[in-house]
């Protein structure tokens, strides 16, 4: 469902290609896909039908929609597209890292909507695992992201060791 | 009459609209615009912004000084701080100080 | 105090080159202004009036003498030979070029310093007493925190791109000189039940456009979960602080909308879910960071030292100088010294390349190598022998750094105003310099004592103009400078917003204004030990008021 000017990417910055996701409308019929993105109001109101059906079930949240509604479903739920209408809105940061660390959320988690190399670097600390980026140059955007820094102070959803935890300990397997 | 002022990319100082594509540092060089060219000035303008940046529109008397609100913002970017000798801009003297025994009427200089 | 480890250091030497990849990009043509320009401000730099303006972190406002020199350095290598200490305990510099930022940054990296997140909608520079780990009233150090909250604060993984800005401060003594309830958030370390260090935790406060006191939203906080509130604080506030208008986005309006009470509950809610989340902070690190804060190692010596005392009685100029600017230190035989940055005539907070090097020179001589940053524009040698303070102040006089002004009238705090800021509506500095050479007799002013003085240029109120015993704003009549007076406001631990008065006045009758107030403070006090904002609360501000708009002639 990537639009035709944004590039999917995965964790480690590999172009996805034949997005298998299919955005749909609140209205749209489900039939004939094999894995469709509802919106959350959607999957509210026809939840039981859209977790019995045979596609795989993505949710998608908007910027003032937190994970929590989605919470008793969540091992049926196979993605969480996240929105980032602009820029400098970053409350998917809270959603993201919600679902990662409270729910203990294995799907994928998508950042999609205005999305550039300069939020990537807290996206993928945040436990964003695919991106739809609009840079021009998304593997160099991505390289730079992942790249700009090797040394972080919070533990988070990419398991990076903390400084904290490599000053205690020599860089181990560093579960934090 | 309108001028054009906007900021240097590479130093940040005040710059001034001189037409034909040239920017200078003083505002006695700006050139002054009829209001109803000064749109299209700034589109001009503005589309340098390799050396300006934040291009903006500034109304002025006939000879060129700006007017109103503007006035006193525009003199302190022209001239510099109106409070302490600025080794860069030797004319602090010309900015309109909000204090009597400061203001330029009464200074010797 | 701190230093960085090859982790720190790792962390400002990479984010300095990321800026400068930024920098290159912006003057390669590759980035737009548009996208430059939230890339700059997060790192500390602005295009104000005349040029870009660097606005550099001073951590807790703590400072050694090589940090100073440097930042002396950078005054006298790309800029105009002078720097100025702000508000939030960070320098300023005034008059920088693009080009040079990125070499500026790596003078800044080689002495432990940067500009990271001085700027921009993410968690700001924290800043903390003063007089930290020397004050005579403190309970504990409070810069230990003050650096966990630096480190878990820089390039947070969730809170980098937050409604507005935030603003954290910190102070572990009982007299707050931190004004920790006008922040985002103001930590107040103190001792729990039993004995256990706990914070008071203020959410919601904050000057600005809508001034609140930080209502108080935990008490009693175990100072070891310290990290996981702020992380539940945060995550409240960066999902439900209003994103659709700039004026409504700080975290006072949700606070204020929502109720301490419900506030509270919702944060209460989110620490408890995320206290069996993650894994508890390691207690070893703060130990490690606590570790460079131990005291310094002073020599045991009486409480009064007798030379000292001779000395005061022999000079009346020391003497003079001692009454106000010195602070009682919790080390027997030691003082900490308040270096004003407020000459009669001055510009608050300014300090030239050459003063900086003088300061730094008699911190490492006399104060164990430490400068601290206030938040009234002040410079403090912290830990200074009695017996070395005649010597130390025999210096700064020659230095022209004595002014014996610390706490009275003419110590006022400004903003840059109209004079530098693109933000501003109307001068600040010169109104100080005013009302400071109105009152430039300093035993005159010793008489008047404590009277605190702040002013803005504008709504956003970076003099802290709220807060002021007397507050004054400067606002843009239709191209006329005009300021607006308030009475009443305080920044310590019993903070309040100050009361508008009247109709502004402009700027040259300010001066008499505030001296008809002191005239009618001087006429009304009970005795000299009753100071402006007390008599002014016994009153009610209306003398005040009459005095200031009707009692001129």
């Amino acid at each position: 469902m990537a639009q035709p000017e944004m590039r999917l990417l995965d964790r480690h910055g590999r172009i996805v290609s034949g997005d298998e996701w299919v955005g749909l409308a609140d209205d749209a019929p489900t039939a004939g896909h094999m894995a469709v993105v509802v919106s959350l109001k959607r999957f509210l109101a026809e939840r039981d039908v859209l977790l019995s059906r045979d596609f795989r079930l993505g949710v998608r949240l908007d910027p003032n929609e937190g994970p929590e509604a989605l919470a008793p479903d969540l091992e049926r739920i196979s993605a969480i597209f996240v929105a980032f209408p602009v820029f400098r809105d970053g409350r998917g940061f809270s959603t993201a890292r919600i679902l990662r660390s409270r729910y203990r959320f294995s799907g994928e988690i998508r950042a999609v909507g205005d999305i550039a190399r300069d939020q990537l670097f807290f996206l993928l600390r945040a436990g964003f695992d695919a991106f739809e980026l609009r840079d021009r140059d998304h593997e160099a955007a991505f390289k730079w992201a992942q790249d700009s820094f090797s040394v972080v102070y919070q533990p988070a959803a990419d398991h990076a060791a903390p400084a904290f935890a490599r000053r205690a300990h020599p860089p181990s397997e560093g579960q934090f | 009459m309108k001028i054009i002022t906007a900021n240097s990319l590479l130093t940040g100082a005040p710059i001034y609209w001189a037409g034909t594509g040239r920017w200078s540092a003083e505002l006695s060089e700006a050139l002054t615009i009829d209001p109803a060219d000064a749109e299209s000035a700034l589109q001009q303008a503005s589309a340098q912004s390799e050396i300006a940046v934040n291009a903006y529109l500034v109304a002025v008397e006939a000879r060129g000084a700006p007017v109103k609100r503007e006035a006193l913002r525009e003199a302190i970017r022209a001239h510099g701080p109106t409070i302490r000798p600025d080794p860069g801009r030797p004319d602090p003297g010309r900015v309109p100080a909000c204090l009597p025994d400061q203001s330029p009427d009464q200074s010797p200089e | 105090m701190y230093r960085y480890d090859e982790f720190d250091e790792t962390l400002v030497r990479e984010r300095r080159l990321q800026f400068a990849d930024q920098v290159a990009r912006r003057l390669s043509g590759e980035l737009t202004e548009d996208q430059f320009k939230p890339l700059r401000l997060m790192n500390g730099l602005y295009l104000q009036l005349h040029a870009y303006m660097l606005r550099v972190a001073i951590p807790y406002g703590v400072l050694n003498s090589v940090q100073l020199r440097a930042l002396a350095g950078i005054a006298r290598r790309w800029d105009k030979d002078y720097g100025h200490f702000t508000t939030r305990q960070n320098i300023q510099f005034n008059w920088i070029r693009l080009g040079d930022v990125p070499e500026i940054l790596e003078a800044l990296a080689g002495v432990e310093m940067h500009a990271m997140q001085t700027s921009g909608n993410c968690i700001r520079n924290v800043t903390a007493d003063h007089f930290a780990g020397a004050a005579a009233d403190e309970f504990l150090d409070p810069r230990p925190y003050a650096e966990l909250i630096r480190q878990w604060s820089t390039l947070h993984p969730e809170f980098s791109f937050l409604p507005r800005k935030f603003k954290i401060a910190v102070t572990g003594a009982s007299h707050d000189r931190a004004a920790v309830q006008l922040h985002d958030i103001g930590l107040h370390l103190k001792p729990g039940r039993d004995g256990s260090p706990v914070f008071a935790v203020f959410i919601g406060g904050g000057m600005g456009r809508t001034p609140f006191v930080g209502p108080l939203i935990r008490d009693e906080l175990p100072a070891d979960a310290l990290l996981v509130y702020l992380e539940a604080a945060l995550r409240v506030y960066n999902r439900h602080g209003r994103r659709d208008n700039l004026y409504k986005s700080r975290i006072k309006i949700l606070v204020s909308a929502l109720g301490a009470d419900r506030f509270s509950a919702e944060v209460e809610a989110e620490y408890q879910a995320m206290r069996t989340e993650s894994p508890p902070f390691p207690p070893e690190e703060l130990a490690r960071i606590r570790h460079y804060f131990a005291a310094p190692p002073f020599e045991t010596l009486p409480a009064d030292d007798p030379e000292f005392q001779a000395l005061r009685a022999r000079s009346a100029a020391f003497d003079r100088f001692c009454r106000t600017n010195l602070h009682p230190h919790q080390q027997p035989g030691y003082a900490s010294v308040t270096i004003a940055l407020k000459p009669i005539g001055g510009v608050p907070g300014d300090c030239s390349a050459a003063e900086m090097e003088a300061i730094a020179t008699l911190a490492a001589l006399y104060s164990f190598d430490e400068i601290r940053v206030t938040h009234e524009q002040n410079l403090v040698l912290p830990h200074v022998r009695e017996a070395d303070l005649f010597a130390l102040w025999e210096a700064l006089h020659a230095a022209g750094l004595a002014t014996p002004n610390a706490g009275l009238i003419s110590d006022i705090i400004a903003c840059p105003g109209l004079d530098y800021c693109d933000l501003a509506n109307a001068r600040s500095i010169p109104i100080a310099q005013a009302i400071a050479e109105r009152f430039a007799d300093m035993d005159a002013a010793l008489a008047i004592g404590e009277v605190k003085i702040k002013i803005s240029g504008c709504i956003n109120a970076c003099g802290h103009h709220h807060a002021g015993h007397i507050g004054i704003l400067g606002v843009d009549k239709q191209g006329e400078e005009f300021y607006q007076i308030q009475l009443g406001g305080r920044a310590d631990e019993q903070a309040r917003i100050g009361t508008i008065t009247g109709k502004g006045l402009p700027g040259p009758e300010i001066p008499d204004a505030i001296e008809r107030v002191i005239d009618r403070y001087l006429a009304l006090r009970l005795d000299s030990d009753e100071r402006f904002i007390d008599a002014l609360e016994r009153l009610g501000r209306t003398p005040f008021e009459e005095a200031l708009h009707h009692g001129a002639a």
